[in-house]
């Protein structure tokens, strides 16, 4: 499918991408909510910067694989002057073709180190 | 519970709104205040977890660098991508995207051929910077950067030593440290060891032939294994024949292979007789085999033994690998540990209190960075001064590209107003940069190819090591296209910014009247103009120093006179000449018959031409001095001469008399000193009749003569203190008489007596080769090469950096008096008189000169610098240099400001008036 295999093209080459895409499956989040729980979900590897965080997201807006959020979550906790982030169905289609790619690439190198010679 | 007050709006947070523009401004439009947010929470967060303020200014201003100067290129890219969809300009080839970027690059390459000359200037101009700056690359590349053609280099290391003894700062390896620490080191895989020896070959494969002398290595039967590099034909030595009383066998180079045997395969098992040993030939090195620091054409195993092995002399140089998890800082402290336990193993050779005393300590240096040595500063002198007139260069190509865009500015505008906008014009500008950039690119390579060999060639004079390692490779060319990338950018992005703040109306205003975008970009460039000043001045300045430091040195006396002396070296066989008396006695019947040759003066014999690689030196014990028991007396340097080394040398006598002639088979113990040595024991008193020893023990030798010092290392050395022995010293039997000795011939005009030389030699015994032949004085200038190339290099770049300069001086001049024509056109009808309008223009020149003078001085001071190594009595501040620099590049300014002042002063003003 072209449409998957464009979008998981611009995925391949950032883990931070990744995370990012993680982190929206959870719900509509904003920028510094990104942040924070992108560092938390990959172990402390993926320490976004909020240039690079909002690079990354427009670079995602205009593929198309997240949208501003319209809705709101809980009126007690927003924040007016935020704006909020969602995974689109592109997107979603995007992370789960990656992960299949990974899981294949995983699978693989795990057959191949049980196969190969021992080291020790 | 988050808090949600907003923090006051702090200094940290009105800066980072500033540096937000940084941002192209659809990104900051669309995430400035997230942006702003974030900062905020994440400031937040850094003083809750008590991040320093600094650490976490320095996260954000590098973030917001890094993916602002990304998002730029990325709004670039996308600009172009856009303009391609949407812009109907040129036809659509096939709809494909590639096609359509070759269409723009075709219609860019039509628009640049409608101006040749600008096409021309500007590809020529980056031709020569990318070939200039490509072709030092190459030196640097193939010298510096390449990795030595060995197994895994990276782990190879020289093993030197420290040493505290008057006048040796490092020492090599001896027999026994090496025998000892193949034995006790524990973070090698191997340790070898060579010694570089000049062989008299006498039979090839049963045939003779003339007498040859070949450049020969001495190797531990391992330095092939250490090296990582097989034989191409055969074996390499076998643990144990390093030993005495091995089997003699031999291994022959590529070349040696293909002039001896033309390259036969049954060379293995054949013979050939090297210093009266014959030897069997067991291995052939393959032709790319190149052997650290010398080029032998034969290997032969060391004659090591143990029993016998001296710790004390120092004269192979070490070699060894790094095992994989060993470091050379650990490699030193493994060998640290162990060498104390030298002595024990190895008694023989050297008292226990005086290695004590001389301090010896090992020392690990990774291979490349020991054979490199201090060239290294000198060719990122070069490249970095190349790089400089690249860089004026640009700004010279820079400025044609400001004054071509004015002329198209008309065009672009109106382009712009029906709806081309910003892209058209950016991709427009870029595609032509592309087209000039590529054009460049390529004749710049081939400059490059052409310039590697030329380089090479200039290497070679400053005997630089590690030359035939130098061709364009692929690193070479990716340099080179880095360097066109970057030049390129440098070149259009001024244009190009320029290109975006051109209001439509503004311009078409302009076209009928004069200007204030134009004074715009005036100014624009003139801070080109003065960058190029400021960037002149600090080569102008470099090369200055150097030169000021050549001509001191080209002042100093060598202590000798070497005009018309011929150098003639001859080795004999210490197999058919073992004692000193045989050896005295070829000698003393060689000069007889040389000094009988038609034209010849003088003639004599040493074992030591100053300002070669010759060297020796020896501890002199002197009597009227007595040392502490157990003290090591100082290190002299020692040359034996035969008596009429000073008449034939020119160096003069300054008291008493020479040695007394050794040719009747008479053992002297008389010595010579130079002045210095006199003046260091006997300051102020006469030292004839002193007695000193060029050893620990044995007799006394007494001075009988006082002569002029002589710079027997280099003359950027102070002229050191020698002590000259005779050629038949009573002290030994006859040992100490040289095999390897120079004949110095004094003739009457420049002749050439190196043939009837050699047919003397021959006739005496056929089997002395004769080698080395040249002129004293060619000795003296080639001791000086380095530094004279080096300054013919920097002053060709600085002329360079002077003529552009001034070029792109001139054009802003001349340009600005074609702007302003109509209000020197008015000046004029005023009554100024032509001097003054001269003078308003000139003042311009003047002041862009000193604006650049001013901060070229700067960088100057810093730059500069970086020579000092290379100066010899010159500070690397000398003001005379600077103040002269200064001097010179004002004058520049007065000469390229004199045409467009002239031009000035002439203008018609009614013509000037009409013209509007």
């Amino acid at each position: 499918m072209p449409e998957n295999s464009a979008a998981s093209d611009i995925l391949r080459f950032r883990q931070d991408a990744f995370y990012i895409l993680l982190v929206l499956l959870h719900g509509e989040r904003h920028g510094y909510a990104i942040m924070r729980e992108a560092r938390e979900r990959s172990g402390g590897s993926v320490v976004l910067q909020a240039g690079a965080l909002y690079r990354l997201l427009r670079r995602m807006l205009d593929d198309g694989l997240v949208v501003e959020s319209q809705r709101r979550p809980a009126a007690d906790a927003d924040d007016e002057r935020r704006r909020y982030y969602r995974v689109t169905p592109l997107g979603r289609r995007a992370i789960a073709a990656e992960a299949e790619r990974m899981a294949a690439l995983a699978a693989a190198a795990r057959a191949a180190l049980r196969e190969g010679p021992a080291l020790a | 519970m988050a808090d949600f007050r907003v923090p006051p709006l702090n200094a940290g947070e009105r800066l980072y709104r500033v540096l937000l523009h940084l941002y192209p401004p659809r990104f900051r439009r669309a995430f400035d205040r997230d942006l702003i947010e974030a900062f905020r929470d994440q400031r937040r967060e850094a003083s809750e977890h008590r991040t320093p303020q600094i650490v976490f200014a320095f996260m954000v201003v590098h973030d917001l660098l890094t993916q602002a100067l990304a998002e730029r290129v990325s709004s670039m890219w996308s600009i172009l991508r856009k303009r391609r969809i949407t812009d109907g300009e040129e036809p659509l080839m096939s709809g494909s995207q590639r096609a359509m970027r070759l269409a723009e690059l075709r219609y860019a390459a039509r628009r640049l051929l409608r101006a040749p000359s600008f096409t021309v200037t500007t590809v020529f101009v980056l031709a020569l910077g990318v070939g200039a700056t490509t072709a030092v690359f190459s030196v640097v590349n193939g010298v510096l950067l390449r990795p030595l053609p060995y197994a895994d280099p990276g782990r190879l290391v020289a093993l030197t030593h420290t040493i505290e003894l008057s006048g040796v700062p490092e020492a090599d390896q001896s027999e026994a440290s090496v025998l000892f620490y193949q034995e006790h080191a524990k973070a090698f895989t191997g340790i070898g060891a060579w010694r570089d020896q000049a062989v008299n070959l006498e039979l090839v494969d049963g045939q003779a032939g003339a007498a040859e002398r070949v450049e020969a290595a001495a190797v531990t039967s391992n330095l092939f294994e250490v090296l990582g590099i097989p034989p191409l034909l055969g074996r390499d030595f076998r643990a144990g024949e390093d030993r005495v009383g091995a089997a003699p066998v031999v291994m022959l180079s590529y070349g040696f292979w293909q002039r001896h045997f033309s390259g036969a395969r049954s060379v293995l098992g054949k013979r050939i007789v090297a210093n009266g040993i014959s030897r069997e030939i067991v291995g052939v090195m393959p032709q790319s085999f190149v052997f650290p620091r010398s080029a032998p054409e034969l290997w032969t195993p060391l004659p090591l033994d143990p029993a016998t092995a001296s710790a004390g002399s120092f004269n192979y140089r070490g070699i060894g690998r790094l095992r994989s998890d060993a470091t050379t800082a650990s490699a030193r402290a493994d060998l640290d540990r162990v060498l104390p336990g030298l002595l024990d193993e190895f008694p023989g050779g050297i008292p226990r209190a005086m290695w004590d005393q001389a301090h010896v300590r090992p020392v690990v240096t990774p291979l490349l960075d020991s054979i490199v040595g201090n060239v290294s500063s000198l060719l990122w002198i070069l490249l970095g001064s190349v790089g400089l007139v690249l860089l004026i260069a640009c700004a010279n190509v820079a400025n044609l590209f400001l004054v071509r865009g004015e002329a198209r500015q008309l065009e672009l505008a109106v382009r712009g107003a029906l709806g081309s906008g910003i892209a058209g014009i950016v991709a427009q500008c870029l595609s032509e940069s592309l087209v000039l950039a590529a054009a460049g690119g390529v004749i710049g390579v081939l400059f490059a190819v052409v310039g590697v060999s030329w380089a090479a060639g200039w290497a070679d004079k400053m005997s630089v090591p590690r030359l035939e390692q130098v061709s364009v490779d692929g690193r070479v060319l990716a340099f080179a296209l880095a360097v066109c990338a970057v030049s390129t950018l440098l070149v259009s992005l001024i244009p190009l910014l320029r290109a975006r703040r051109v209001p439509i109306a503004m311009v078409l205003r302009e076209s009928g009247r004069g200007s204030t975008a134009g004074a715009e970009r005036q100014r624009t460039r003139s801070a080109l103009v003065v960058a190029q000043v400021a960037l002149a001045l600090v080569l102008v300045a470099g090369s200055g120093l150097l030169a000021r430091s050549f001509t001191r040195l080209r002042n100093v006396q060598p202590g000798f006179d070497g005009r018309n002396v011929a150098v003639t070296r001859l080795a004999l066989s210490t197999t058919t000449y073992p004692s000193g008396p045989e050896r005295v006695l070829f000698y003393g019947r060689l000069l007889d018959q040389v000094r009988a040759l038609p034209g010849v003066h003088e003639a004599t014999i040493s074992d030591w031409v100053p300002l070669t690689t010759d060297h020796n030196d020896v501890v002199v014990t002197v009597e009227d001095h007595p040392l502490p028991p157990d003290a090591l007396p100082a290190d002299h340097y020692t040359v034996t001469v035969d008596p009429n080394y000073f008449k034939t040398m020119g160096i003069p006598l300054l008291a008493g008399r020479a040695h007394e002639s050794p040719y009747r088979g008479r053992r002297s113990l008389d010595v010579v000193v130079s002045k210095a040595f006199a003046e260091r024991y006997w300051p102020g008193k006469g030292a004839l009749g002193k007695n000193i020893r060029p050893a620990l023990t044995g007799p006394w030798f007494a001075i009988v003569g006082v002569v002029g010092n002589v710079h027997y290392e280099a003359l950027n050395k102070p002229a050191e203190d020698a002590i000259y022995l005779p050629l038949l010293p009573a002290d030994s039997d006859g040992a100490y008489t040289p095999t390897f000795v120079a004949l110095l011939v004094r003739t009457e005009g420049s002749q050439d007596v190196a043939l009837p030389i050699r047919n003397i030699v021959h006739a005496l015994d056929p089997a002395v080769p004769t080698y080395g032949e040249q002129s004293l004085s060619s000795i003296v200038s080639a001791s000086s090469s380095r530094a004279r190339v080096t300054v013919l290099l920097l002053v060709i770049a600085s002329t360079l950096a002077l003529i552009l300069g001034a070029v792109g001086l001139y054009g802003v001049l001349a340009y600005g008096v074609s702007l302003r024509q109509r209000e020197i056109g008015v000046r004029i009808v005023l009554g100024a008189p032509p001097a003054q309008v001269s003078w308003m223009v000139s003042r311009q020149a003047l002041g862009l000169a000193l604006a650049g003078i001013v901060i070229g001085i700067g960088f100057a001071l810093g730059a500069t610098r970086l020579l000092s190594g290379l100066l010899y009595d010159v500070s690397p501040t000398d003001p005379l240099t600077l103040g002269a620099t200064c001097i010179g590049l004002l004058a520049m300014a007065g000469l390229a400001s004199w045409i467009p002042a002239r031009r000035a002063a002439a203008v018609d003003p009614a013509e000037a008036l009409r013209s509007t």
